[in-house]
């Protein structure tokens, strides 16, 4: 294991975690940077990175062997992780229109990286790679393929990295005890925007999100599915513009617009809170709907397996889904041993991880080519 | 069975629903309408029997077309006959049916039963309604901008001209009220949706309750213990039902009939943010993506040849590599309902197939069936591709749950609830 920088912008603020060689929990992790006004400042983006490189430095004792920067969307473009060069930033470029709040400042920070981190190796790591083959009957909207090309409107999933991690390891321990055959697991990702996918072996079959992570369950502020002829009634007898309706179903809705209050999934699945009774409800209800999506896709059920920042909720998801999944099935479905296990790695684990496997592949193959150069 | 004329006496009338409904006296002619855009289907059943007495169909009603418009009319043991006339709306038609129901006396309603495509809050049971009622229901028109107002126009006729008929509502949301909150919320704000009756309604409840009733006698289970899928696979709309103890518990639909399954030219499910990219394309003109997503998407929008799913089909036998994609879409979010609702209603006794698609396509039956014996479901192939006696059990002899083939019948499904609603 290698020592490893990883960095995860968001949208006006900027985290990272230092990974020191042979541990793997992180030496250093600091989260909520504000840089919303260093976002299209260059120098200002320097100076905090610089600043990131001294931390580094102090809890490493050397400059990090790697840096993983995690982003949300690589459209169709990016499916595995990717070193960073002046032809990938220019793909990234190429894609701003289709993120055009995330993506900007990803290739600003991108950019500033290779320069203040020069000579270290820079890899991209994106939520969405996983979910970039996604079966076509499962990507597509019932819309005019025209339409559906010219506005580039697909389905990806927005959490890939956490299933991508946790179906791995379901299939090692798998693999450990013989079992080879392609697990078909439901992933259930925990965080704000939770996201439940079918995976067969390592390919997923179908995600709860849709051409953005809007679709789907609702999550801690965001609606979840929608009907589209209540959206348009809304624009219609509210006289609400695209802004004001997104604003209404990202920012005010979902846990936040049923309770009330802000919530998280954590309070949620732990609270006995009666005026959280039917938000729980809800969600639990939306949540077994796509399970069972799931296991038409899969045309069975191997493992399922709970990630993600609130993944130790699957401890009370688990056992409620499990039940209706095997006895409502009349016991036809049969998980392997336990029906659910719970995947801890933090996302900063598991970009570290991918970034460490993406040098490796790097080194090797630079050696390769050494070696045949010889 | 004999029926008792009562016109517009009140008193007989009063006198004649004053009676419990298992005693014969309580017979009673149900007349039923279901106005289509530019149709309007009647029957007159003799009720509780369900004796089909007369019915028919209004046609090219409406403003001229090629062809006169036109009632073919039936009356129980008699050869159909064709009424040319001319009928500019709906309610020129009920005049003219009412016409011709007028010309034997055995023929008279005592009551009639109206399909409503969308009941709102107020008409979400079936109910016998008042006349202060009818006079509001034009309140339900922005509901169904479509399908209401010429059927609430008609009602409102029908109680001018016959002010003793008792009329009874019965809307496709009707079947749909017992969909619990878990699944009939949305995830809004709770003030927002409560100011606009923001919630799944659910629609084609008329015509699941019907295939549901006939699938729990069919297979001899008490309706109250009856779990299943039903699956009402029309030319033009489709949606499934998630069915417990014989209660409606979701259905693919939502607030609108936009939601959930592809269907010929509607959409179906979208992410939201889609929606609101096409709002901004649109420059915020609501109409034209309503005109998008209702018209111009579904199997016609991803085929560019045909709204019918057999057309597709057809054409990706033929190699088409578009239609092909098409038709697995359509199939696709099916199967992935109805696994959803297998695992909602658990052990489910029945999936069932009904309306044009469900019950003329084997291949449409056999692909959403496929590979789900993880649900105790297994079709069995030739079953299946030889449906010739309605209702038909296709499931294999090892299926845990039944596949059931059934002709729906919207028709006598409203007459059936107009005549429990008056009679409790």
């Amino acid at each position: 294991m290698n020592d490893i920088l990883i960095l995860r912008p968001g949208r006006s603020k900027l985290s990272y975690a230092c990974f020191v060689a042979g541990n793997r929990e992180p030496a250093l992790t600091v989260s909520g940077i504000d840089c919303r006004s260093a976002q299209n400042d260059q120098a200002a983006l320097k100076t905090i990175l610089a600043e990131i490189r001294e931390n580094f430095r102090k809890v490493a004792g050397v400059m990090p062997a790697a840096i993983g920067v995690r982003g949300t969307f690589g459209g169709t473009l990016f499916s595995q992780p990717t070193r960073v060069n002046a032809k990938v930033i220019a793909n990234l470029k190429h894609l701003m229109p289709q993120a055009p709040l995330h993506l900007p400042p990803l290739v600003n920070l991108v950019e500033a990286c290779t320069e203040c981190f020069s000579g270290t190796p820079v890899v991209l790591v994106f939520e969405t790679a996983f979910f970039v083959n996604l079966p076509a009957k499962e990507q597509l909207y019932a819309l005019e393929p025209g339409l559906s090309a010219s506005l580039e409107l697909r389905r990806f999933g927005y959490h890939g990295l956490f299933h991508e991690a946790a179906c791995l390891w379901v299939v090692r321990e798998r693999l450990a005890k013989g079992l080879e055959e392609p697990a078909r697991i439901l992933s259930v990702c925990l965080e704000p925007r939770p996201e439940i996918t079918a995976v067969l072996g390592r390919r997923p079959l179908m995600v709860t999100s849709g051409a953005t992570p809007l679709e789907g369950l609702p999550g801690e502020t965001n609606c979840g599915e929608m009907d589209p002829g209540l959206l348009l009634l809304l624009a219609k007898q509210k006289n609400w513009g695209p802004e004001e309706l997104n604003l209404l179903l990202t920012q005010k809705s979902g846990l936040l617009g049923l309770a009330g209050r802000p919530v998280t999934f954590a309070e949620l699945f732990k609270s006995a809170s009666p005026d959280l009774a039917e938000a729980r409800e809800i969600v639990l209800y939306h949540m077994l709907c796509a399970c069972g999506a799931g296991l038409a896709a899969l045309g069975g059920l191997d493992e399922i397996v709970f990630c993600g920042r609130y993944a130790a909720a699957g401890e009370t998801v688990g056992p409620w889904l499990a039940d209706r999944l095997i006895q409502g099935t009349r016991n036809l479905v049969r998980p392997s041993e336990k029906p659910w296990r719970i995947f801890k790695d933090s996302l900063m684990r598991i970009v570290a991880d991918a970034t460490e496997a993406k040098d490796e592949k790097i080194k090797t193959a630079a050696k390769k080519k050494k070696a045949s150069g010889d | 069975m004999p029926a008792t004329k009562i016109g517009t006496d009140n008193n007989l009338l009063r006198k004649l629903l004053s009676v419990p409904f298992w005693e014969k006296e309580n017979a009673m002619n149900v007349l039923t309408f279901n106005c289509g855009s530019s149709s309007l289907k009647y029957r007159l059943y003799g009720m509780p029997e369900e004796i089909e007495l007369a019915g028919g169909e209004a046609q090219r009603v409406g403003p001229k077309t090629t062809e006169p418009a036109r009632i073919i009319h039936r009356v129980k043991g008699r050869s159909e006959e064709v009424v040319f006339v001319e009928m500019r709306n709906h309610n020129e038609a009920f005049e003219q049916v009412m016409k011709l129901l007028a010309r034997e006396k055995e023929l008279q309603p005592q009551v009639a039963g109206h399909r409503l495509v969308h009941g709102g809050e107020r008409l979400q049971n079936v109910t016998v309604m008042n006349p202060q009622m009818i006079a509001a229901l034009p309140e339900l028109n922005a509901l169904a901008p479509i399908h209401n107002p010429p059927i609430v126009a008609l009602i409102q006729a029908c109680q001018a001209r016959y002010p003793a008929l008792p009329q009874v509502g019965v809307s496709d949301t009707a079947f749909h009220a017992t969909i619990p909150p878990r699944a009939r919320t949305y995830a809004l704000p709770r003030a927002l949706s409560e100011e606009l009756g923001l919630h799944k309604y659910g629609f084609h409840g008329i015509s699941h309750q019907y295939v549901v009733t006939e699938a729990a006698k069919f297979l001899k289970l008490p309706l109250d213990k009856f779990n299943a899928v039903s699956c009402h696979l029309g030319s033009g709309g489709a949606s499934l039902c998630a069915v417990s103890g014989g209660k409606s518990v979701d259905n693919t639909f939502g607030y609108s009939p936009l939601q959930g399954l592809v269907m010929s030219t509607r959409c179906g499910d979208l992410d939201p943010a889609v929606t609101l990219q096409l709002l901004a394309r649109a420059n915020g003109e609501s109409a034209a993506v309503e005109n998008l997503l209702n018209r111009k998407s579904g199997v016609l929008g991803l085929s560019g040849l045909s709204a019918d799913i057999r057309d597709v089909l057809g054409g990706a036998d033929g190699g088409s590599k578009q239609l092909n994609t098409a038709a697995q879409i359509y199939l696709w979010r099916m199967r992935k309902y109805l696994g959803a609702y297998l695992a909602v209603v658990g052990n489910a006794d029945a999936v069932i197939f009904t309306d044009t698609i469900g019950e003329l396509v084997p291949r449409v039956r056999a692909a959403v069936c496929a590979n789900l014996e993880c649900f105790g479901l297994k079709i069995d192939e030739n079953l299946n591709n030889h449906v010739t006696k309605y209702p038909a059990d296709i499931a294999a002899a090892g299926s845990a749950a039944r596949i059931l083939v059934i002709l729906t019948n919207e028709e006598l499904s409203i007459a059936r609830s107009t005549y429990a609603a008056l009679a409790a």
